[in-house]
């Protein structure tokens, strides 16, 4: 592809530049990765700009470069909280749920299977349901299912032991 | 152990997902889906705020300096232009939806043939087509191993067994495979023969052949291995390749 006219590149930078860093605050954490990553992440929209058609699909698109590209930020970040230092819970009883804040869940992507982690971001950072986030993870809503069940069982595991 | 996420989720539980309301800002949900989110959003104090956040942009951000960010991404992209890119294939942009993009390209993919019933056709396997424009000539079906020039323009066409992920990868420097198509991840897609991939590649001046694989996994996540030629992939799923000959332009 040829150069992409600069006008161009502003005026997707307008219209979809917020939404890229807004999610790249969320899953980073801190407004100077956030900032490089939206960055980074537009560099790679223009070289696949043609990727983008309806707006339903462009917003997948834009919704997997950027998690795929913060999850590697974030699996790249030479100082890691040890998970005791991020999680520290009272001993509980065995049915009651222990609660998972944003910074803790970062240490747990970071350390996950990158596709469970990448279906963690879509279910238990934005919410998404199964049916959801099924399209962008290219799988069934059943294998979503099963991807986010095999995250929990894990982080459970390796929060469990810090406790 | 049991985890709670709740507390890390945008908004409650119930409340629409960040991607739900992102596409009710881009008017891009099904008017369904829209008036639905429209509805919780209009009862939802939380919800009214994370889309009044959205709609303010960059606005939403005080310390971020747009204008700054938005000079480097320039500037880099520039720099990036100027060098010759490493990846060997050059999207094209495609004019917006699918039926300018098939003007576009002459090309009738025709209805999706539902496929035969088991025991018709012995194969299984997906199958990986291309179709090649040259020119301004109608597009045209290829073989494996067809010479083709730099400018040609190529077309994915998939034969799918049955439901299942699909990737379009390519051969990259040291058995490295390149996403062709989708950017990353998997498309989710169902069974049928003669399905047109989005998008095209147009083939640059770079020496050698190109080899591209189509995978496809019902039930596996498409993470294969190349080593030399061989193609490895989890069970349930196959591949198919195909090789684009680069000849020199007469
Ligand atoms: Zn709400």
């Amino acid at each position: 592809m040829g150069a992409f006219a600069a006008h161009e590149v502003a005026r997707l930078f307008r219209l979809h530049g917020p939404q890229v860093y807004r999610r790249a605050l969320r899953l980073l954490g801190n407004p100077t990765d956030a900032e490089e990553a939206l960055q980074d992440v537009f560099l790679k929209i223009l070289d696949r700009v043609d990727d983008f058609d309806d707006q339903g699909k462009t917003l997948n698109w834009l919704y997997r470069i950027t998690t795929n590209h913060c999850l590697n930020v974030i699996r790249g970040r030479k100082r890691r909280l040890a998970l005791s230092e991020a999680f520290r819970v009272a001993p509980q009883r065995a049915d009651h749920a222990v609660a998972v804040d944003q910074s803790v869940l970062r240490e747990l992507l970071g350390r996950a299977d990158p596709r469970e982690a990448e279906a963690a971001v879509y279910v238990h950072l934005d919410g998404m349901s199964y049916s959801e986030a099924a399209p962008l993870l290219g799988v069934s809503k059943r294998t979503v299912g099963n991807l986010i069940a095999r995250f929990d069982a894990w982080a459970a595991v390796a929060l469990g032991g810090t406790s | 152990m049991k985890l709670d996420f709740s507390a890390a989720r945008a908004g409650q539980a119930g409340c629409p997902s960040e991607r739900t309301l992102d596409a009710l800002h881009l008017g891009a949900l099904p008017e369904d889906e829209r008036a639905a989110a429209a509805a919780h959003v209009a009862g939802c104090g939380d919800c009214a705020a994370r889309l009044a956040e959205i709609q303010q942009g960059f606005q939403a951000f005080a310390s971020l300096d747009e204008r700054a960010v938005l000079a480097r991404i320039q500037t880099r992209h520039a720099e990036a232009q100027a060098r010759r890119p490493w990846w060997r294939f050059a999207w094209l942009a495609l004019p917006v939806g699918a039926a300018a993009a098939l003007a576009v390209f002459a090309l009738r993919p025709g209805p999706v043939d539902p496929v035969e019933p088991p025991g018709v056709r012995a194969k299984g396997g997906a199958v990986l087509r291309v179709m090649r424009q040259r020119g301004e000539a109608p597009a045209e079906e290829i073989l494996s191993g067809a010479a083709c020039q730099a400018g040609d323009r190529l077309r994915f066409v998939v034969d799918l067994p049955a439901a299942g992920a699909v990737r379009i990868v390519a051969r990259g420097e040291g058995d490295a495979l390149v996403p062709v198509w989708p950017a990353v991840g998997a498309e989710a897609m169902g069974p049928g023969r003669g399905q047109v991939v989005p998008g095209a590649v147009a083939l640059d001046d770079a020496g050698g052949d190109e080899r591209l694989f189509l995978i496809h996994c019902a039930g596996a996540e498409p993470a294969c291995t190349l080593a030399g030629d061989a193609l490895t992939c989890p069970s349930g799923c196959t591949s198919s390749a195909f090789v684009v000959r680069r000849d020199p332009a007469p």
